[in-house]
């Protein structure tokens, strides 16, 4: 992938979509083959430098959101600022800008619970980019929202993505998503069709 | 149906052995705890009601001397004043070791041989029935063993006795052991020739007796009134133990809950997916409760043999205080039963479905599906819990007007007691409630973020705080525990400052002589008339002070008359006044504060105390703080006390005081060597005397430390097991913070965080309790129970240490969940 790129990887059910979403994601380990990640050769990585890797250059995005619900929005979206040492003010400055980017900059001391699923998917969003990923796997992101506020998620992305400079890996389903990706792949039996 | 359990029930523990262990350890605990004070308790009860038999026979009468021995031509006299067939016994009894590998501590008592003897249990002659008469015959208790002779040791000389008879229990027959011989052999063995140490009076008393024991100056009391100053020390035990061991069931109990409600959330899928397929949910249901069931008999069983093992350590440790206080009469091992078994076993059977009750009766509601299911989102912004909140204040107020009418309620023992339990429960339960509020609280912390530790502090405290329903068990637990840890703590600690403090005061004599027959029991024993003399005239001492006392009952409860020089010691500071001053004529007396309270007296009052002569006229004109005798003493002087009772010239002590720069040692040395027969005396400088006190003192209070340790165990595996619980519920959060850059070390942190706060609250909120508990016990139960008061002395080094150790034990407890999660939260096991 290049840098700021986006690409779709679609393809029917089991053939391998989310197992490659979680080596990418650092998460699964592969049996064979190489993997380098932001430019990082992944293999013999100790657990320690791949969670620091996963930390310092990726970001995630999931189709049920996954926020933190001990947190208010603007404790998640700092969250992986506080992991990676920034200081106080320096995160707070921008988690606040980033929320802003996603439009939820009136919402900082609201808890997940209390916002819509289209609001929620902004905030995993912005926590997704906040450190300026080299880049972000997204499962489904789309998945649990209706279609307008899909497509709105999706214009975000776009937006989102170039103010943080990262790439998107998105795994879908849905033809409209891979559609307004860079670059589409179709996964059939493990391999990618050309 | 095996289908069913296989799936819902055995399938799961044999994926989490540990959490089975936990329970079944949980209930164990618990029954265990019940069954053991239920053991401990029946054997004190034997124990007393042996004491009764032991001593008097039947119910009857006893005559013994108001204090020490008694001499036997006494009986002769009142058999002769009575009638010849006035059924008296003399009985004399002493201490015997057995010498051997595993020595063993008997008491030998001689009795009249010739008189039924089936109170002593049944007896077995190996021999000719004569043989009883035989020199150094005894009939020795049924231990297993056929040796014809045994090697004893009787103070410091060694015997052989010949075994003639064996004595097996029967029914309630004493359940200390006991050698029995006749009475001539045994004043022959314990070398006290011509004493007795009473005289049993069996069935109902002849006419003109009682005048007569009057007249000898003698005491003649009913058979149980000596077993109902024991027996009430008995109750006192049962109280104290039954309230702690309801701690401990409750504890068991809530650890069980917590654990099967645990297992209940982490099969929420399988039972979904298996009701989709067709399990009616009431038979899910009844699983969950059967389930609960024999988990409750496994760990009933298993609480048996923990039940066992504590009574018997309890058991010894009660026998030890008995023995140091009382003497004799301590109680033995009572064997276990059969239904002491079946009610073991059934309670805990009980306490399993009761805590599975809540479980069974969420699957009646669950709702059929074939995915996995998440767990219920948690509400946002976290509730705060009100209903707790109000409840708590509700009973901590309830608590301290119940306090306030315990204080109030005076002198009247068994009504304080009770309103002193309710309150003492109300204010447990109203600290425990207040457990979710102090979780809610922690939503508000603000930690910084900079450091990775303060930064899962802060996200633990937010976790704890959003989910103070699956935490507050634990911490009420913790709450309890070591709230019961520090109350008692305080109370101990504050009556031991004030006995060191006293004894300190009290003993400023440089040695201090007494008898050695009747050590360690309270009646004590006496001292030759001329002792006193003797002394005084050997070199290098300044003065000898001798205490006389009578042991008497007054106004239906015992009481101790002690003439001593009052003023001397007075100057001494050995006579702390809490009211009133000094006898300054010859009718003046000082009472001490416990008779004071027990009797409601005041200064000025008029007394008439029993005498040898009839009755005394005094005055009372000061309360002296003591700390020796519960049942309250009297002091006068000299004069008076010969007034009252002019042939009692046998001292029980003597205070001396050396010339000054003279040796304590060497003095002592010099005057047992010249003393004659000073194997039968004890010297002991003050130092010495003051580590008897504290030592008696500490046996006293030793059972209740062994039942603190297992209220903090129990509260320990609570927290270990809510942790476990917390932890698995919260397990798609943990995968979410590796997903972000939580390293597996960052999780660890985590969770030791999460246990160290919660008990760090419950910890915080046990000290309040604790000192609650202790005000209660210091300030209420001891002026009502024992009828002296405390000074509250505040234990900071204590308050620090469980400030410090609870914690640290509850991350050491908490270390299992905690490893066991940062490997389940894999990111390349679990998937968001």
């Amino acid at each position: 992938m290049e840098p700021g790129e986006w690409v779709a990887i679609v393809g029917p059910s089991g053939s391998g979509k989310s197992t490659l979403l979680h080596l990418v994601a650092l998460t699964d380990r592969p049996d064979a083959g190489a993997l380098t990640v932001a430019g990082q050769p992944t293999y013999g990585l100790s657990d320690a430098a791949l969670t620091r890797l996963r930390r310092d250059r990726l970001g995630h995005l999931h189709q049920a959101f996954h926020l933190l619900p001990t947190l208010d929005v603007l404790g998640n979206v700092r969250l992986p600022l506080d992991l990676q040492g920034v200081p106080d003010r320096e995160a707070e400055r921008r988690a606040r800008a980033m929320l802003e980017e996603v439009g939820l900059e009136r919402e900082t001391h609201r808890h997940p619970a209390a916002l819509s699923g289209g609001q929620q998917q902004r905030v995993a969003l912005a926590r997704a980019l906040v450190h300026a990923p080299a880049l972000v796997v997204a499962d489904e992101p789309t998945g649990n929202l209706d279609r307008e506020t899909g497509r709105r998620v999706l214009t975000l992305i776009r937006r989102a993505i170039a103010f943080a400079g990262s790439g998107i890996l998105m795994v879908t389903h849905d033809p409209e998503v891979a559609a307004a990706a860079d670059r589409c792949l179709t996964l059939v039996d493990g391999r990618f069709e050309t | 149906m095996r289908r069913l359990i296989e799936a819902l029930v055995t399938g799961w523990w044999k994926r989490s052995p540990w959490g089975l262990l936990l329970t079944l350890a949980g209930v164990a605990l618990g029954s265990g705890v019940a069954l053991a004070v239920h053991l401990a308790s029946r054997s004190v009860h034997e124990a007393f009601l042996a004491g009764i038999e032991t001593l008097a026979g039947p119910p009857g009468h006893i005559i013994r001397a108001p204090a020490g021995d008694l001499d036997e031509r006494l009986m002769l006299r009142l058999q002769r004043a009575t009638s010849a067939t006035t059924p008296l016994v003399p009985l004399v009894e002493g201490e015997l070791r057995t010498l051997g590998e595993d020595p063993q501590d008997l008491t030998l008592t001689g009795i009249d041989l010739a008189c039924p003897l089936d109170a002593w249990g049944e007896v077995k002659s190996l021999g000719d029935p004569d043989d009883l008469f035989a020199p150094a015959a005894v009939l020795w208790p049924e231990d297993g063993r056929a040796d014809k002779f045994r090697r004893v040791m009787a103070g410091s000389r060694h015997l052989n006795l010949r075994v003639v008879a064996r004595l097996l229990p029967s029914g309630r027959g004493p359940v200390q052991p006991r050698v029995l011989c006749d009475i001539a052999e045994a004043q022959r063995l314990l070398e006290r020739p011509g004493r007795l140490d009473r005289i049993l009076v069996r069935g109902a008393l002849p006419n003109g007796l009682a005048e007569q024991v009057r007249q000898a100056g003698l005491v003649l009391e009913p058979a149980g009134s000596r077993a109902a100053v024991l027996d009430q020390m008995a109750r006192a035990f049962r109280f104290n133990l039954s309230a702690l061991s309801l701690v401990s069931v409750l504890l068991g109990t809530a650890l069980t809950l917590n654990l099967l409600g645990r297992s209940f959330g982490a099969r929420r899928s399988t039972m979904a997916r298996i009701h989709a397929l067709g399990a009616s949910r009431r038979a899910i249901a009844t699983l969950l409760l059967a389930e609960g069931a024999a988990i409750g008999c496994v760990g009933g069983v298993l609480g048996v043999g923990v039940g066992v093992f504590l009574a018997s350590s309890t058991t010894q440790a009660i026998r030890r205080t008995v023995s140091a206080l009382y003497g004799r009469t301590g109680p033995a091992w009572s064997q276990l039963e059969t239904q002491d078994v079946f009610l073991a076993i059934a309670c805990a059977t009980l306490c399993g479905c009761v805590a599975a009750a809540v479980p069974a009766w969420r699957a009646l509601s669950i709702a059929p599906s074939l995915t996995d299911l998440e767990h219920p989102p948690e509400r946002q912004p976290p509730p705060w819990p009100h209903g707790w909140t109000l409840t708590g204040f509700i009973l901590l107020l309830a608590a301290s007007g119940t306090s306030a009418i315990a204080a109030a309620s005076g002198t009247d023992r068994t009504w304080t007691n009770l309103v002193a339990l309710a309150s003492a429960t109300l204010l447990a339960s109203g600290t425990a409630a207040m457990a979710p509020l102090a979780l809610r609280l922690m939503a508000l912390t603000r930690t910084s973020r900079q450091h990775p530790w303060l930064l899962v502090l802060g996200l633990a405290a937010r976790s704890l705080a959003l989910g103070w329903r699956r935490h507050a068990l634990a911490v009420a637990a913790i709450i309890l525990a070591s709230g019961m840890v520090l109350g008692m703590g305080t109370m101990v600690a504050s009556f031991r400052g004030s006995v060191a403090q006293w004894a300190q005061r009290t003993l400023s004599a440089d040695l201090f002589l007494s008898s050695r027959q009747g050590e360690g029991t309270r009646e004590g024993g006496t001292l030759s008339p001329a002792i006193e003399g003797h002394i005084a005239s050997m070199p290098g001492i300044r003065a000898v002070e001798a205490t006389y006392e009578v042991r008497t009952q007054w106004r239906q409860r015992p009481v101790t008359l002690a003439g001593m020089l009052i003023r001397a010691r007075a100057e001494r500071g050995e006579m702390p006044l809490l009211e009133g001053r000094l006898p300054r004529s010859p009718d003046e007396v000082l009472v001490t504060e416990a008779l004071w309270r027990h009797h409601r007296l005041e200064t000025g009052m008029h007394l008439d105390l029993p005498a040898a002569t009839g009755s005394l006229g005094v005055t009372v004109s000061g309360v002296v703080q003591d700390y020796a005798s519960d049942q309250g003493q009297i002091f006068m002087a000299h004069e008076v006390f010969f007034r009252a009772y002019p042939g009692w010239l046998r001292p029980r002590s003597l205070a001396i005081t050396l010339d000054t720069g003279a040796d304590a040692g060497s003095a002592r040395r010099a005057m047992l060597r010249a003393l004659p027969g000073a194997n039968a005396l004890v010297c002991r400088t003050p130092g010495e005397l003051r580590g008897e006190v504290l030592r008696i003192f500490d046996e006293t209070f030793a059972l209740t430390r062994a039942i603190e340790a297992i209220g903090l165990l129990v509260a320990l595996l609570g927290l270990a097991s809510s942790q476990a619980s917390a932890l698995a519920e919260e397990r798609t959060l943990l995968v979410q913070f590796r997903w972000l850059g939580f390293s597996a070390g960052d999780l660890l942190r985590y969770a030791l965080c999460q246990a160290w706060l919660a008990t760090v609250t419950g910890t915080l909120l046990g000290t309040l309790l604790g000192l609650g508990l202790a005000r209660l016990l210091v300030d209420v139960l001891n002026p009502a129970a024992f009828g002296w008061h405390l000074p509250f002395t505040l234990q900071p080094l204590r308050m620090a240490l469980v400030l410090l150790i609870l914690p640290a034990a509850g991350i050491l407890a908490s270390l299992g969940p905690a490893r066991a999660i940062r490997k389940a939260t894999d990111p390349g096991v679990v998937r968001p």
